[in-house]
């Protein structure tokens, strides 16, 4: 008996992108893309209407983002499985999109038939991870890779960080703590061999990664 | 479908393009949006703009395009590069539309168009036809942006007064990279650098690298993976 095509909604910020992928999808056999969306609005908005079986979807799109999407698009109750796909890998995000109900995570660095292998399982019921992601999520869930370095700080140095991360010098740090420039620097030394960073600004970006600091809205 | 120049190009061979992305899916994306038309041809792929100098030696391109994500700086300092060692090529830039001080400073180093990186395809058509004629092309809100910032009373922006150098030491210690790592990425010492990095500072009025990370970030220049 032949299997229906798997109907795909196509979520991608540059036309140029989406307009290739789709005509890709559409030459490979089973594969059918019924939508295409360029935010993560379009995306929950053509779900409900469209109620495709796969939506395909880049985790950068303007809106409410592709985190946000993955999320509304899962809890709204259709039976529609969630691929995402990523431009720059990080190691916490992928936990975060599986979270939301993502059901497949894939590098774009990937091939058009890793999309329709990835399209195929996770239309099946099951989950599809790209070998590199999947080899980031390994390594940080060994001993030492824990999933938030921060855990692992004190109270004094997490006091530290905060205030590195937020951009304030030593000095107005070593002010505010009632403790000496070298103190100070000592701390910060130790945070930065706990975090495996090595400097200041990689620090601050962990922590704006990590959701601890956000960005600061005035100078 | 939009058609190119419907007259002569038919009959003759496609315009071969180097493109520069990254990412496979995207390249493959675009390749054949391009192909698709029949008058474009996507002759070779590069993963960054260096790969595009060494191939671009071997076969020459009529047009580069860079569709590079992530990094502002490796695209203003990837498609000067390029346009140093071949400034007869014309370069099209795909770039954010919220840098505008990439964009401008990308139209300063000679690259002959740059449009949203969300443009529609037939907006890219036109930019490549353009380009290919030997002229510059700018997307309309580009060039509004642009024009509005020659205007009595407009606010400039704080990056303006930055240096090519200047601005490039900023963008990567937004991103992180340590002196070191800069001296080497620009053929210069370390102490050059900090001369570059403390007078970003005085410039920006700004205390601390982190301080620096925080404004590139509002303003849409270095985004950090995992955040949206």
């Amino acid at each position: 008996m032949e299997q229906p095509d798997i109907r795909i909604l196509l979520v991608d910020h540059q036309e140029m992108v989406r307009c290739g992928l789709q005509r890709l999808l559409n030459d490979m056999p089973q594969m059918c893309v019924v939508g295409e969306a360029c935010n993560g609005e379009e995306a929950v908005q053509l779900s409900r209407r469209l109620k495709p079986d796969v939506v395909l979807i880049d985790v950068q799109i303007p809106g409410i983002g592709g985190l946000e999407a993955t999320r509304r698009i899962s809890r709204g109750g259709a039976d529609i499985r969630i691929v995402v796909m990523a431009s720059q890998i990080d190691d916490l995000f992928p936990i975060r999109l599986l979270d939301a109900g993502a059901a497949g995570y894939l590098s774009k660095n990937c091939g058009i038939e890793e999309i329709s292998d990835a399209i195929c399982v996770v239309n099946r019921g099951e989950r599809y991870i790209s070998a590199d992601i999947a080899r980031q999520m390994a390594l940080s869930t060994l001993p030492g890779g824990e999933q938030s370095p921060f855990g692992r700080l004190s109270q004094r140095e997490l006091q530290v960080m905060l205030m590195v991360a937020q951009g304030q010098s030593i000095h107005d740090i070593s002010g505010h703590l009632c403790l000496s420039s070298k103190t100070i620097s000592t701390y910060r030394y130790r945070l930065y061999e706990k975090l495996g960073v090595g400097n200041d600004v990689e620090l601050a970006r962990l922590a704006i990664r990590h959701g601890i600091v956000g960005i600061a809205l005035q100078p | 479908m939009v058609a190119l120049t419907p007259s002569t190009q038919a009959e003759e061979s496609p315009v071969d393009i180097l493109l520069v992305d990254s990412r496979q899916l995207v390249r493959a994306g675009i390749e054949r949006v391009l192909s698709d038309s029949g008058h474009l041809t996507v002759s070779d792929v590069a993963a960054n703009c260096n790969e595009a100098i060494r191939l671009a030696r071997r076969q020459k391109p009529q047009i580069i395009m860079v569709n590079l994500p992530g990094s502002s700086v490796e695209v203003l300092d990837g498609a000067s590069k390029i346009r140093r060692q071949f400034p007869d090529i014309p370069i099209l830039v795909l770039a954010d539309e919220s840098e505008l001080i990439i964009q401008e400073r990308l139209l300063q180093a000679g690259v002959a168009g740059c449009v949203s990186s969300l443009c529609s395809v037939g907006e890219l058509f036109t930019a490549i036809a353009t380009v290919l004629k030997g002229e510059r092309y700018i997307s309309d809100s580009l060039a509004r942006k642009l024009a509005e910032r020659r205007l009595p009373g407009y606010e400039a922006s704080p990056f303006d007064q930055l240096t090519h150098r200047e601005l490039q030491v900023f963008l990567l210690v937004a991103e992180g990279w340590d002196t070191l790592a800069i001296a080497k990425e620009l053929c210069v010492t370390r102490k050059t650098v900090n001369g570059y990095r403390n007078r970003v500072l005085e410039k920006l009025h700004m205390q601390t690298e982190v301080e620096l990370m925080h404004l590139a970030i509002r303003h849409g220049l270095v985004r950090i993976p995992g955040t949206i």
